[in-house]
């Protein structure tokens, strides 16, 4: 590319920006869109020290639970040894745990979102 | 606007004041725009992407650390949202087949009319990829450094500088093409 075609092509790139027109609603509409998004799903969630201690539940337990189902009477599941036991010793073990862990959270994050919209409103 | 009303403003954004951002979409809202018209070439393309543009940098406006110009990083956020939506909405570039270049034509583009020159480069644009249309939209019109386009497209400055080498001299092959095909169907 010469000299001069740069030349050319910058100052239509820098022309054609001066000419360009945006909408005017645009501003609106992104004002708008901000102000819906941070209704519910942008408000602070419940505090930091409240999330941190069910992020560390959600961790701790789970893993407390899998430790004792591994551990707690071995032979008892040597006796029963079929895979029936073991599913359902750890679904009602380290599986309800986390689902309940996660069940919890999420009721008083949404509580306390809808707790906060409402206040605003 | 000068850096340091920017982090006044992004302050009072961050203890909560949302309508604060409004000055900052007044102030940017040109400069997203023409990023996002040059690389998907459709108006209303263009405004949705600068509506996620800005959606995006208000929800993520914690996440700015004041390291970089805001500009740069809302480019940056614009940037990456346009090639989504790109690739999302599978918008298709025109390609050109020939770049052979005619003989005796390096300077024609001087001889021709300015309302030629514009439509011709406006056409020859169409031609590029939209990275590459990104890419030469920040270094002509923002004028921005390698180095501000590197952080702005996340590639390295290697590859930006051979971005903006080849996109230039695919841009003059193509108007150069262009010419020749013009003066072929006239003749």
């Amino acid at each position: 590319m010469t000299e001069k075609e740069d030349k050319i092509l910058k100052d239509h790139i820098k022309d054609d920006f001066a000419t360009t027109e945006v909408n005017t609603n645009i501003e609106e509409k992104i004002m708008e869109k901000i102000s819906s998004s941070k209704s519910l799903y942008d408000l602070p969630l419940v505090s930091k020290s409240v999330r941190r201690f069910f992020m560390s539940l959600a961790i701790i337990l789970p893993v407390i639970a899998i430790i004792i189902s591994i551990t707690a009477s071995p032979t008892e599941t040597e006796i029963v040894g079929n895979v029936e036991h073991k599913v359902r010793e750890f679904i009602s073990g380290p599986f309800i745990t986390v689902v309940g862990v996660v069940l919890i959270y999420i009721s008083i994050d949404v509580l306390f979102r809808y707790r906060k919209r409402f206040k605003k409103v | 606007m000068e850096n340091h009303e920017v982090i006044h403003i992004i302050q009072r954004i961050r203890e909560g004041d949302a309508d604060a951002f409004r000055v900052l979409v007044r102030q940017y809202k040109e400069m997203v725009f023409a990023l996002a018209l040059k690389m998907c070439r459709n108006t209303e393309d263009a405004e949705e992407i600068t509506q996620d543009t800005f959606v995006k940098a208000f929800k993520g406006i914690q996440q700015f650390k004041g390291k970089s110009k805001f500009s740069t990083w809302l480019y940056q956020i614009g940037y990456f949202t346009a090639i989504n939506h790109i690739r999302r909405k599978r918008i298709e570039t025109t390609e050109i087949q020939e770049f052979s270049v005619a003989e005796n034509s390096q300077n024609a583009l001087d001889q021709l009319e300015l309302a030629d020159q514009k439509k011709l480069i406006h056409q020859a644009l169409g031609y590029l990829k939209p990275d590459e249309r990104a890419v030469i939209t920040l270094f002509y019109l923002e004028e921005y450094s390698n180095e501000e386009i590197a952080q702005i497209t996340k590639m390295s400055l290697a590859n930006v500088k051979v971005k903006i080498h080849r996109s230039r001299k695919k841009l003059s092959d193509i108007m150069q093409t262009l010419m020749k095909n013009e003066v072929n169907s006239i003749l």
